[in-house]
């Protein structure tokens, strides 16, 4: 038995168990795609605190919707719809949050405190700030795009599912966001730009 | 050459990390395997993805998955008994009306908590009242004791 025929069946099992009502099943399944739930919801959301919480809700939804998966797309796709869904739905709430937090704020002269100053660790806050100042040059589409493909390794037919999308608008989008990120990239190494004539 | 680098460039940008690695027959790779230039340019792409792919690969939530997974479940709970008022709490607000009706309908209004009732005529009084004074008198949770109060 191959490795991938291997991991696709104890996949299937916890999807089979989780389904029936089994708590360890679920667990099981959840501990398996946990962090790439979080690492979508970061490129989705280009915001850790956010991702978080998409994190949360989609565990929520995973439990509530999965009697629902029929096994008729692969379980990454439906697992990251769930995901995007969640993500989509939180960022409506926040917006409107945001709004209410915004008129509190003009009120009041409170120095706010990062709560993840003292739990990052300096590497942690390294890495961070640099997907931050690569990922907030692109689109919410193009980031999560570019993550999927160029990152995390989906092919664009993969990802067109993932986002009912067609595959030639992904690669529109794939373009886009790599000449953004690639432009950064050589910001800070004109000695390798210099000469081409633009 | 020159046209051929400015072109590759441009390509550069939009290309597959393969072809950054001048992998492939495509033009670009091709280009990119023949001119050294666009070679580092391809390379220190590709290097700046690396480290943007490591960055993100790094960034794992803060929340440990047993503390999400209890979480969750506590979300779930407090759904579920949302989900269950509200899919009976009609159902008993409409039993509650009906049984209201009914009683009115036989006659005799329901008794509300606090309301005190008729005593019922079989019932002999505990104790009588004195001449001029009426008597009132309050059962206890004890069954043994009785309040009674003169006024």
């Amino acid at each position: 038995m191959s490795e991938l025929t291997r991991i696709d069946e104890s996949l299937s099992a916890l999807i089979r168990g989780a389904k029936a009502g089994d708590e360890a099943a679920f667990e099981g399944l959840v501990r398996r795609h946990y962090d790439q739930i979080y690492r979508w919801a970061l490129a989705r959301t280009g915001d850790r605190d956010e991702a978080e919480d998409v994190t949360q809700e989609t565990l929520v939804r995973l439990h509530r919707h999965l009697g629902g998966f029929d096994g008729r797309s692969a379980f990454n796709t439906w697992l990251y719809q769930v995901t995007r869904s969640a993500a989509a739905d939180l960022h409506r709430k926040r917006t409107r949050r945001a709004r209410l937090a915004l008129k509190v704020k003009q009120e009041s002269t409170a120095v706010a405190i990062d709560p993840r100053e003292d739990e990052e660790t300096t590497d942690e806050r390294r890495a961070s700030d640099l997907v931050k100042a690569f990922l907030e040059r692109l689109s919410e589409r193009q980031r999560e795009i570019f993550d999927l493909v160029d990152l995390q390794g989906f092919s664009t037919v993969e990802v067109s599912a993932m986002l009912k999308m067609e595959p030639v608008t992904v690669r529109s989008h794939l373009f886009r966001a790599r000449k953004a990120i690639r432009g950064k990239i050589l910001e800070s190494h004109p000695e390798l730009v210099e000469g081409y004539g633009h | 050459m020159a046209t051929n680098c400015n072109a590759a460039f441009e390509r550069l940008l939009e290309a597959d990390p393969a072809e950054l690695a001048g992998q492939g027959d495509s033009e670009v790779a091709v280009h990119v395997r023949e001119c050294a230039r666009c070679q580092a340019v391809g390379a220190k792409l590709l290097v700046g993805q690396e480290q943007l792919a490591g960055a993100l690969t790094q960034m794992v939530p803060h929340t440990a998955v047993d503390r999400a997974l209890s979480a969750a479940r506590v979300r779930r709970a407090k759904a579920h008994r949302r989900q269950q008022f509200w899919q009976w709490g009609p159902v008993a607000a409409a039993a509650a009306i009906a049984g209201v009706m009914i009683l009115q309908a036989l006659g005799g209004a329901p008794m509300l908590e606090g309301e005190i009732g008729p005593v019922p005529a079989a019932i002999v009084p505990l104790v009588e009242a004195p001449a001029g004074l009426n008597v009132m008198v309050f059962e206890t949770r004890d069954q043994s004791a009785k309040v009674i109060w003169f006024y």
